[in-house]
Order: C-alpha cells, then sequence, then structure tokens
C-alpha cells in the first residue's frame, strides 16, 4: 500500500510539474515573469569571467541608464561591460571587483564610474546585491549559467499569482525590463512617475549624509588606476532634477568640489546635460533615454580617447 | 549541504540506493552512516570535520573511562564538558566575549581591541556547533549518571554523533534513543514510509513554500538601513517572522525525521504547533522540544529544578532561561530575548494570567493572542542585528504611528496580497491542530488514499514552483 501511493505520488507529481511548466500562469506584474532571466544575469555579472578594454560602475542608475552597445558605436572596437549593481557603492571592494574585469592585455584600460549622493552613503559598503550573486550556491551558478533552459523551466511563481489574477490586481507601475548580455538592463515603466515617492524618500534620507571617507576613497582609487596607466572617466547620469538636487542638499553632496577633486586626482570628467531626458521612476531613465545618454557619453569618450 | 539543493537530490538518490544493500552488516551501515555524514558536513567546509571528529573523539574514549575506571568518572566528565565547552566558547563565544571585554576595560581608559587578536578560524562559526557538541556532551553525562551503557565500537558511535540528516540543525537526539536503534537492522515498514516521505514533503512545503518566501519580506524589513517608523508594517513583519523562524526550523526537524524514517529511525518530535498554546509554559513544552528538554534535564534539574521553593525554582528557570538564549547566539539581543521569557514565566507563574483567561468565554482564543503578541515581541531581539534596532523597532510597533497607507507604501498591494497569502496558509494549518479537525471528518474512508495522494502530489509541485528566494536553514548558525 505504502510503496504504491509513493510511486503513484511520484508519477502524478512528474505530470503536474510538466503540466505546470507547460502551462505556467503568467503574472499581472511582468517583473515576476523575468525572474529566471533577472537571476542569471546577476549571477553571470558576479561571476563573470570575460575581461574588456572599459568597465562602467555605478549604482542602479548606471545599471539602468547605460548601454555599452550604444556606447560602443560611438567608440568602435572598444570592449565596454556594464559592472553596476542595484544599490551600488562607491567602494574599495567593489572597485576591485571592476578592475579586475579589465583585460591586463588591452591597449587602452578605462574605467567609467557613474557617482551619485546615494552611493557614497556609509551602508552602502555592504555591496548587498552583489555579495548576495557572488555567493548563491555553486549548484545554483551552475543551473543558472550552464542550464538556463532548465533554470526557465523550473522558474519560481509568486505565491499570490492566483488570487491576484481573480481578483485583477495589478501593479499601478508596470516595469518591463530586457537583460542585456553586455551588463545594462534596459527599463522601462507604465506609467511614468517622476514624483514617485519623493515625499517618503525625502522622509527616509532625513538625517543621513554622504560618507567622507569613502569620497576620499573614491579620489585615492582614481588617482592609483591613473598612476598604473587605466584611465578613469566619471559622470553625472541624468535623472529627474528635483530629486536629485533633494538627496545632494539632504546628504550634503557638494558635486562642484567632487568635480574638482576628481580632475586633481588625474581623473577625467564627461559632461553630460542634466536635463532633457525622460525617467520612468524620478531615478532611473527610460530605455529610450538611456540610449540617447548612452550615444551621448560614447560621443564624449571617444573624443576623449582619441 | 542543505537539504533545499539540488547537490543534496543527489547525495540522497545515491546514499538511498546504497542503504537496502548494505543496511543488513552492522559494521558496513556504521560506516556508510559515517563517511555519509562527513560527506554531507564537510561540503559546508571540510576543515571543521576535524572538530566534529575531535568532540567525538573525547567523548567517545571519556565515556569508555568512566565506564571502565569509575573512580575516575568525575575526572573524564570534566575532560568531557571542557573540551565541549571550551570547543564552544572558542568557536562561537570568543568574538563576544573579546568585544565585551574590550569595551569593559575602553570603561577604565583601555583602549584594546581584543578581537583583532583573536585568530582567524575562531571568528568563523562551523555550521551545527551548537547541536553536535549537546549531542555529544548528553552522551558522557548520560554515562556519568549511570544511565547509558557506553559503546564500544567508535563506527557506532560516530554514526550516532554524526548522523547526517539531524548533524547541523537537530532534532538533539540523546545516545540513549538512538544508539540502540543503530544496532539493530530495522526494517521499514510500507506505512513507515509513507509517513517519512509525508513529513519530508510537509517539511519542504514549510521551509521552501512558506518561510523562504517570508524570508524575502522579513530581510528587507530588517537590512533596511532607513527604518521605516510605521507600526503596522513591524506588526505584519513580525508575523511573517514567526511563522518564517516557526516553518524553517520545523520545516527542517520533519525533513530529518523523514529522512530517518526512511532510514528505519525513529526522531523526537522536536515542533508540535507551538503557536497555538496559550501560556508560556506550553509554549516552550512545543517550541524545539529537543532542545528544551536538554536544558531540562542537564541544566534546570541539576541546578535543583523547582525543589527548594519557589525562589529556587524561579532562579534556576531564571539562569535555564539566560543560558538557553546565550546558546541561541553570542550576542546580548539572545540574552535579552532569554530574559524576556524567563520574566513572562515569572509573571505567568505568579499571576496565572492562561488559568483565568481561559476561564472566560473564549478564553482559549484570547489566552493564545496574548501569548502570541509576547512572542511576537521578544522575536524582535531574537531577529535584530543590534540591541539598537530591536529598540527602534519596537518603539515603532508601540508609537501606533501611520496607518494603513504607510503600509501599502512600505510594502505595496502585490507584496501586501503574497504575505498574506502565504500567512495566511502557515495560520490555517495552525489553527486546523488548534480546532482539532482531521482530514478523516472532510474526506470519506474510501476516498483518502487518493486524496492523500494527490495532495502530496500537488505539495511538490507547489514546492517546485512557488519556492522562495531564501536558501539557508535559519538554525545552522546556531
Amino acid at each position: 500500500m505504502g510503496n504504491e501511493r509513493i510511486i503513484r505520488t511520484f508519477i502524478l507529481a512528474v505530470i503536474g510539474l510538466a503540466a505546470f511548466a507547460l502551462w505556467r500562469p503568467n503574472s499581472p506584474d511582468p517583473t515576476e515573469d523575468v525572474r529566471s532571466r533577472e537571476t542569471r544575469f546577476f549571477i553571470t555579472k558576479a561571476h563573470q569571467d570575460r575581461r574588456f578594454d572599459a568597465v562602467i560602475y555605478g549604482d542602479s542608475r548606471g545599471l539602468r541608464g547605460l548601454s555599452p552597445a550604444v556606447i560602443g558605436d560611438q567608440v568602435p572596437g572598444l570592449r565596454i561591460y556594464n559592472f553596476s549593481w542595484n544599490a551600488g557603492g562607491m567602494n574599495r571592494d567593489m572597485y576591485a571587483e571592476a578592475e579586475k574585469l579589465l583585460d591586463p592585455a588591452s591597449q587602452s584600460p578605462a574605467l567609467i564610474l557613474v557617482p551619485t549622493a546615494l552611493s557614497f552613503m556609509s551602508f552602502k559598503r555592504s555591496n548587498s546585491q552583489f555579495n548576495e550573486y557572488r555567493h548563491k550556491p555553486w549548484d545554483q551558478v551552475m543551473l543558472y549559467r550552464h542550464l538556463p533552459r532548465v533554470a526557465d523551466w523550473f522558474q519560481p511563481v509568486s505565491p499570490s499569482v492566483y488570487p491576484r489574477k481573480v481578483l485583477d490586481i495589478r501593479p499601478y507601475r508596470e516595469l518591463v525590463q530586457v537583460f542585456h548580455p553586455d551588463g545594462w538592463i534596459e527599463t522601462d515603466q507604465t506609467p511614468l512617475d517622476d514624483l514617485a515617492e519623493m515625499t517618503v524618500h525625502e522622509e527616509r534620507l532625513e538625517g543621513n549624509s554622504v560618507d567622507p571617507e569613502l569620497i576620499r576613497d573614491f579620489m585615492a582609487q582614481t588617482a592609483d588606476w591613473t598612476a598604473r596607466g587605466i584611465r578613469v572617466f566619471a559622470c553625472f547620469l541624468p535623472a529627474h532634477p528635483p530629486r536629485v538636487t533633494l538627496e545632494d542638499s539632504i546628504l550634503g553632496f557638494d558635486k562642484d568640489a567632487f568635480r574638482a577633486d576628481f580632475a586633481r586626482s588625474g581623473g577625467i570628467w564627461l559632461d553630460l546635460p542634466q536635463t532633457g531626458f525622460e525617467s520612468y521612476d524620478g531615478s532611473h531613465l527610460t530605455a529610450s533615454s538611456a540610449r540617447r545618454v548612452s550615444a551621448l557619453l560614447g560621443e564624449a569618450l571617444a573624443s576623449e580617447m582619441r | 549541504m542543505l537539504f533545499n539543493s539540488l547537490i543534496f537530490l543527489v547525495f540522497a538518490a545515491i546514499f538511498f540506493g546504497m542503504w537496502p544493500f548494505i543496511k543488513p552488516h552492522r559494521q558496513a551501515r556504521y560506516l556508510l552512516l559515517v563517511i555519509s555524514s562527513f560527506i554531507f558536513y564537510g561540503w559546508w567546509d571540510w576543515r571543521f570535520l576535524f572538530l566534529i571528529i575531535a568532540s567525538g573523539l573525547l567523548d567517545f574514549f571519556a565515556g569508555l573511562g568512566m565506564y571502565r575506571r569509575p573512580s575516575l568518572r568525575k575526572f573524564y566528565l570534566g575532560l568531557s564538558l571542557l573540551g565541549n565547552v571550551g570547543s564552544l566558547m572558542l568557536f562561537k563565544y570568543s568574538g563576544f566575549f573579546a568585544d565585551n571585554l574590550s569595551w569593559l576595560l575602553g570603561q577604565f581608559g583601555l583602549d584594546v581591541q581584543l578581537r583583532t587578536g583573536l585568530p582567524a578560524f575562531v571568528l568563523i562559526l562551523p555550521v551545527g556547533i551548537s547541536f553536535y557538541t549537546f549531542q555529544s556532551m548528553s552522551y558522557t553525562i548520560d554515562i556519568y549518571k549511570g544511565q547509558l551503557k557506553p559503546t564500544t565500537n567508535i563506527f557506532h558511535f560516530f554514526a550516532y554523533l554524526s548522523m547526517f540528516p539531524q548533524l547541523v540543525a537537530g532534532p538533539i537526539i540523546r545516545a540513549a534513543d538512538l544508539l540502540p536503534q543503530l544496532e539493530k537492522e530495522n526494517h521499514t515498514t510500507e506505512q513507515q514510509r509513507w509517513e517519512g516521505m509525508h513529513l519530508i514533503v510537509h517539511g519542504f512545503v514549510k521551509k521552501v513554500f512558506i518561510a523562504d518566501n517570508l524570508a524575502y519580506f522579513v530581510t528587507e524589513a530588517f537590512s533596511n538601513p532607513v527604518h521605516s517608523p510605521n507600526t503596522l508594517y513591524w506588526w505584519v513583519i513580525m508575523t511573517a517572522f514567526a511563522f518564517q523562524i516557526y516553518c524553517d526550523f520545523s520545516g527542517y526537524s520533519d525533513i530529518a525525521r523523514g529522512l530517518a524514517k526512511w532510514m528505519g529511525y525513529e526522531f523526537m518530535v522536536n515542533f508540535n504547533h507551538p503557536y497555538v498554546a496559550t501560556s508560556l509554559r506550553e509554549f516552550w513544552s512545543r517550541w524545539h522540544i529537543s532542545l528544551s528538554t536538554w536544558f531540562r534535564d542537564y541544566v534546570y534539574i541539576p541546578l535543583g529544578g523547582s525543589r527548594g521553593g519557589e525562589l529556587k525554582s524561579q532562579t534556576n528557570m531564571w539562569i535555564t532561561m539566560l543560558v538557553s538564549g546565550f546558546w541561541h547566539g553570542a550576542a546580548w539581543n539572545f540574552i535579552i530575548w532569554g530574559g524576556l521569557h524567563a520574566l513572562s514565566t515569572t509573571v505567568e507563574r505568579f499571576s496565572r494570567w492562561p488559568q483565568r483567561v481561559c476561564a472566560l468565554p473564549g478564553g482559549r482564543f484570547l489566552a493564545s493572542f496574548i501569548l502570541l503578541v509576547q512572542v511576537w515581541v521578544t522575536w524582535v531581539f531574537f531577529r535584530a542585528g543590534t540591541l539598537h534596532q530591536a529598540m527602534d523597532i519596537l518603539g515603532s510597533m508601540f508609537s501606533f504611528h501611520g496607518g494603513f497607507e504607510g503600509l501599502m507604501y512600505d510594502l505595496g498591494g502585490t507584496k501586501l496580497l503574497t504575505l498574506a497569502v502565504i500567512i495566511g496558509i502557515a495560520a490555517l494549518r495552525e489553527f486546523w491542530f488548534f480546532m482539532g479537525w482531521h482530514e478523516r471528518e472532510f474526506v470519506p474512508g474510501r476516498w483518502r488514499p487518493h486524496v492523500q495522494v494527490t495532495v502530496m502530489a500537488v505539495l511538490i509541485v507547489v514546492c517546485v514552483f512557488f519556492r522562495g528566494p531564501g536558501s539557508q536553514f535559519i538554525y545552522f548558525q546556531f
């Protein structure tokens, strides 16, 4: 009786698994349907074994705002990778990780840093997202890197997917993400909401500030890279101007002084226009704006590299 | 190696493929258990296998020494306790003592950072050290008390000490229970195998469906450096954590018991629906039973137990609770957690509120509710990274700041619904038990086997497709 029940259970479970995989419900929230691709994207990024001529490093603004392919169109032949992370912090651990991605044989190794006031907050030292993916169990790393179809097949579904479908609960904002192998996440949102969470953002940032030690490290690292023949570029990416002003003023981030210090440390500042772009949530650029700003960055880079 | 990893599936398939052929031969059975358990543990970090081996060798020979030379019993017991408590102190508590001593010296103007002087390896907490050292200690203490005859077969002993299903997170099995079971070739009945599968599948549901899905929200709340002041939010998060830790830990115990059943062994029940308790005393008779009874038998009773009057009994209970808190983690948070449980137990003892409340109409529900509020509040200290964070969270929980709108901001409609679904399912399991319902009341006899098979298959699908993003078991760190 017992073995028969066990065997029947396994047979039924296998049928159930296959049926579910074939007819899995689409989530009302598109971000949930790309979880497997997202995991693969970040696992690949955390375990990247390819090497490049230029590496972009920043936080989520850089991650969603800069397309290496578009930049590369302006600088043909330059192998570029976007190594930015959500909640990415400017700190020595991440500088070392970014540098590891540079090809030692490259003729023109370069780092393109995309700092924000938020990226200099002390708690960003934990590099939470990078560490989460870097320390995934090896079987998961193997699965996502080498058996992506299997990972897609068994991609988890949110436990609330059926109630949400029945109740027709859709996210207020629908985020559509495309994960590019060059490290860029092309992102769009419907509807656009530049003022999203401004009040709460202000409330939560109150009492915090940029960490001066992290800014000193940034300059010291720039000087060190420059001395070793690595060209260091930096730029501020545009976002919704009131949001950026809010962050800079609450966190005490003096951009002019920062730019001047950076130039003194040997870095090359790339000036990008800060207005005229579209942000979907006040912080991150839409896909079309990201392409435009990437093209501008590519032009500036090309002119500096000539 | 984690139960919820792909590699464990491969490991289990190989082990249970070999087990029926090996188990008739006693020595080979012990060897297979020991080697498999060492592979299971060594997968995490093989270097710390030496710690288990050293701890085991010490207790094996101490046990033999006590039995063969009774006049030196105290000496051998002392040696065993020194070795086990010493390794716990070194690997689990040295950082804590170094930090506190540094702080104390700082109060006298001496700026000494003792932690930096510690060798790096003692700052790595070996997985499951608190479990296997307690299991090992109980062996020698039982021999000392004359309650157990030591085994003379070293593989028999190590099969008991390192048995992989319960090695890293319990249940803490007593030698008197497991050593005799290991000696025999236990044939499993078909019903036992079915029950084993039932435990394994339900354990996985608790772990990967409930605990891992809740882990996402709890981790996000506790690791967010920008503290939410919303009262409702923190009560929701603490409810999520209460079910996360319960399902994470009891899920592990269920899987361990199920695997043991498949081998033909019985492990004690470790969790018996603790959240249906109506008093703290009852809660502790249902939560982590193998540890509670360990502390009762090896700490509380040797201290004098309830003999010697109320004051002595309360003092012993307080010591036991504080030590139990410290066992969970080398931080003041855990000691305070133990202290709060002791305080609530004392209040309960003298006010007899559970009995009074339970006597009211609907009092059982009310008593259970009051207990849960107490338990939720103490969990704050258990989960918080620092005392400061714990106080911030408690401040928010009782500030009555913000309402549903704030909750929607912190979580959003989708997340809130997801939380509601998971907590609802977890709570329903407990409510089902609280009400004393049984499937036979709902399913006619002839349909029951079919319903059981279908439910089990559905649960497997749920584990695979509705699994959450968490992975590690919480109690591994203790």
